[in-house]
């Protein structure tokens, strides 16, 4: 055959859909690169999918307005990277048959120059060892026999320059020769192109079984909503029935591409729909093809879900969220005025995003946070930030960086107050309190003169290490007598995990009887790392 | 400057070095024919086309690990805007990911021009 008209070439191209269609999993699991998310075989099956559907249905006779229509839909349907390129490819070869009716060897080996050339256009520093090397290798390879005029012989020349060059991709390109395969897109085009060349030589394939191609267009880039609970219910219509040949797994089929939970309940004359999707107009759309709706329900799950959050809290005035490392202290934060809890502290900060979600959560007029710790405090004051620039909600960060601060400025919280008043007051109230705290070392090293030993107990007195000993209790002990002076009236210990009751017993003993004169609190923070936080005011 | 905690003292990024990797992973990004600047006009003027390209990359670092990246880009006519930069998105993550261990919160990409390719 030397020359080929329009509906010889639709056949071809159907030909190599049905080739790439059969391919599409094992160019998927080829995908290393650029990003190994084995979604190429996929992204090219789409794109390739969206041409042939423009053309699926055209008598053209004209190789030009064919491939213009093809080439138009591949555009409109370009999914991932090479589906892009892939356009990109049939857009040239639609460029270089623009006035040509019918086509012969000579015109294709133009086509594959001009779709190199267009091809490498659109990219500013191509890569090398990709599809873009395998199409230029083919053209380089093809140029060379320009006297050859049968289309069969030309494609033949074709595909096994692509072979080669495909074969050879691993050379140039590193990722690939580490992951042993050939590069992806570039077998997604010798597919195509061995199904076209295949065509002309009289192989003709079959689309070996209907894969499901899971269209997500739709979901990729909402993955965080929830969409629409769809149900409907539909009297079926005989006349509907018949012209859109309805059965339950075409319908399946349809809703499935646009959602997901489906359930299709078919009985006699009545077909039930349930389905979770993000474009509920198109369900119905569907649904209405085969008949009349007896009843129909959309609810919106997103909101289903805030209200699940927002449950049982209307807008409060005030809102306290605190971070805490422990359970005994969060009761602690509970009972003394905290209404929301956000899990860390020491070795496990909280984000940005836990105190938006937070805040978002507590549903409040005014919201104040204490992050008790200094490594958390830049995340609250980010989280401020970007909670004011998108609500009208007030958030202040007082910058209290340890437990005792926070639990101390607590008491300087008044629920009457506008949340600036409070701010000052209890940021002023931080200064009053001296904070301590026992730990152990995991390491050897040496601070402010102090020698540390791994697994020896340290003392810390807000921001400096004074002591570090094997014997806790006395380590404990010179920590506050550090800390107290004539005007301290009140001690308070919140004691960690690590504690067991006599332990407890005895440093209460031994507080009270050293500091008379001073109020004693024990709390039961139930923390990790640290044995003891320590508080006087 | 990006801070990454360790976990005996700090890794410490310049914006530069993120700039860079994000430049090299976007201008090989098939679609994109040009890194645009937010200098545009200037580096037009002084035909500045690829050797500043960081001009195109913004990083807005708000400490404690977090960034948004802002990247501006000028695709060829005829290339499928939202295809293209969703690629660019998913692959400035991955790059970022696989050298520099960082998540990085938001890209934005800017489309600031077509240009036509022929």
């Amino acid at each position: 055959m030397s020359i080929v008209t329009g509906i010889e070439l639709k056949q071809a191209l159907l030909n190599s859909y049905a080739c790439l269609s059969n391919e599409k999993e094992k160019i998927d699991a080829l995908n290393v690169f650029p990003v190994p998310d084995g979604d190429t075989g996929t992204n090219m099956l789409l794109t390739y999918k969206s041409g042939i559907e423009a053309i699926v249905n055209s008598e053209e006779k004209s190789v030009s307005k064919l491939m213009k229509t093809f080439s138009r839909g591949l555009l409109m349907g370009a999914r991932g990277n090479s589906g892009v390129i892939l356009s990109q490819i049939f857009r040239g070869i639609s460029k270089s048959f623009d006035t040509k009716e019918t086509v012969d060897g000579y015109d294709v080996i133009e086509a594959l120059v001009e779709a190199r050339e267009t091809a490498y256009k659109a990219v500013m520093n191509p890569v090398e060892g990709t599809i873009l090397t395998v199409i230029s290798d083919m053209s380089k390879d093809v140029y060379k026999y320009k006297k050859q005029e049968e289309i069969q012989d030309i494609l033949r020349i074709v595909v096994e320059s692509g072979e080669k060059s495909l074969n050879n991709t691993p050379n140039l390109l590193p990722v690939l020769k580490e992951a042993g395969v050939v590069d992806s897109g570039g077998y997604g085009l010798m597919v195509i192109f061995k199904g076209i060349q295949g065509f002309f030589a009289g192989e003709i394939t079959e689309i070996s079984e209907v894969i499901e191609v899971f269209d997500n267009l739709y979901i990729s880039d909402e993955s965080t909503e929830f969409g629409y609970c769809t149900e409907f219910i539909v009297e079926l219509d005989k006349d509907k029935v018949a012209k859109y040949n309805f059965s339950e797994d075409m319908l399946k089929q349809q809703l499935i591409k646009i959602g997901d939970s489906l359930v299709v309940v078919h009985d006699d004359d009545i077909v039930k729909v349930h389905v979770h999707t993000l474009i509920p107009g198109e369900a119905l759309n569907i649904g209405q093809k085969f008949g009349e709706f007896l009843k129909l329900k959309i609810e919106n799950m997103t909101v289903q879900h805030e209200e699940i959050i927002n449950e049982g809290q209307a807008l409060n005035e005030y809102a306290i969220c605190s971070v805490s490392p422990g359970s005994g202290i969060s009761n602690y934060f509970k009972e003394n005025g905290v209404t929301h809890i956000v899990d860390g502290g020491q070795s496990m900060n909280p984000s940005t995003n836990d105190f938006i979600k937070i805040i978002k959560q507590a549903n409040a007029k005014n919201v104040l946070i204490l992050p008790n710790n200094s490594n958390i405090i830049l995340a609250a004051t980010q989280a401020k930030e970007i909670i004011e620039s998108s609500s009208s909600t007030k958030v202040e960060v007082l910058p209290t960086k340890s437990i005792i601060q926070g639990i101390a400025t607590l008491a300087f919280f008044n629920d009457q107050a506008p949340i600036t008043t409070n701010y000052e007051e209890m940021l002023e109230s931080l200064e009053d309190v001296k904070y301590g705290e026992l730990t152990y070392a995991v390491r050897n090293t040496v601070i402010n003169d102090v020698d540390i030993k791994e697994g020896e107990y340290i003392a810390i007195f807000e921001k400096s290490i004074i002591k570090s000993s094997t014997d806790k209790l006395k380590t404990l002990f010179d920590l506050i007598d550090k800390m107290i002076d004539e005007e301290s009236s009140v001690i308070t210990l919140v004691y960690g995990n690590d504690v067991c009751d006599e332990e407890v017993t005895n440093v209460k003993h031994e507080v009270s009887s050293r500091y008379s004169d001073c109020e004693l609190e024990v709390v039961n923070g139930g923390q990790d790392i640290y044995s003891y936080f320590i508080g006087v005011e | 400057m990006y801070q990454k905690n360790a976990l005996n003292g700090e890794i410490i990024f310049e914006n530069s070095v993120i700039q860079n990797i994000v430049g090299i992973a976007v201008s090989s990004c098939y679609g994109v024919v040009e890194m645009a600047s937010v200098r545009r006009i200037k580096d037009r003027i002084f035909n500045n086309k690829k050797d500043y390209y960081e001009q195109g990359i913004v990083v807005n670092d708000y400490g404690n690990g977090i960034i948004d990246l802002d990247v501006h880009i000028v695709l060829g006519y005829s290339i499928p805007v939202k295809s293209v930069s969703s690629e660019v998105k998913k692959r400035i993550a991955y790059e970022l990911d696989k050298n520099l261990s960082i998540k990085v919160r938001n890209i934005n990409v800017y489309v600031d021009a077509i240009d036509k390719i022929g």
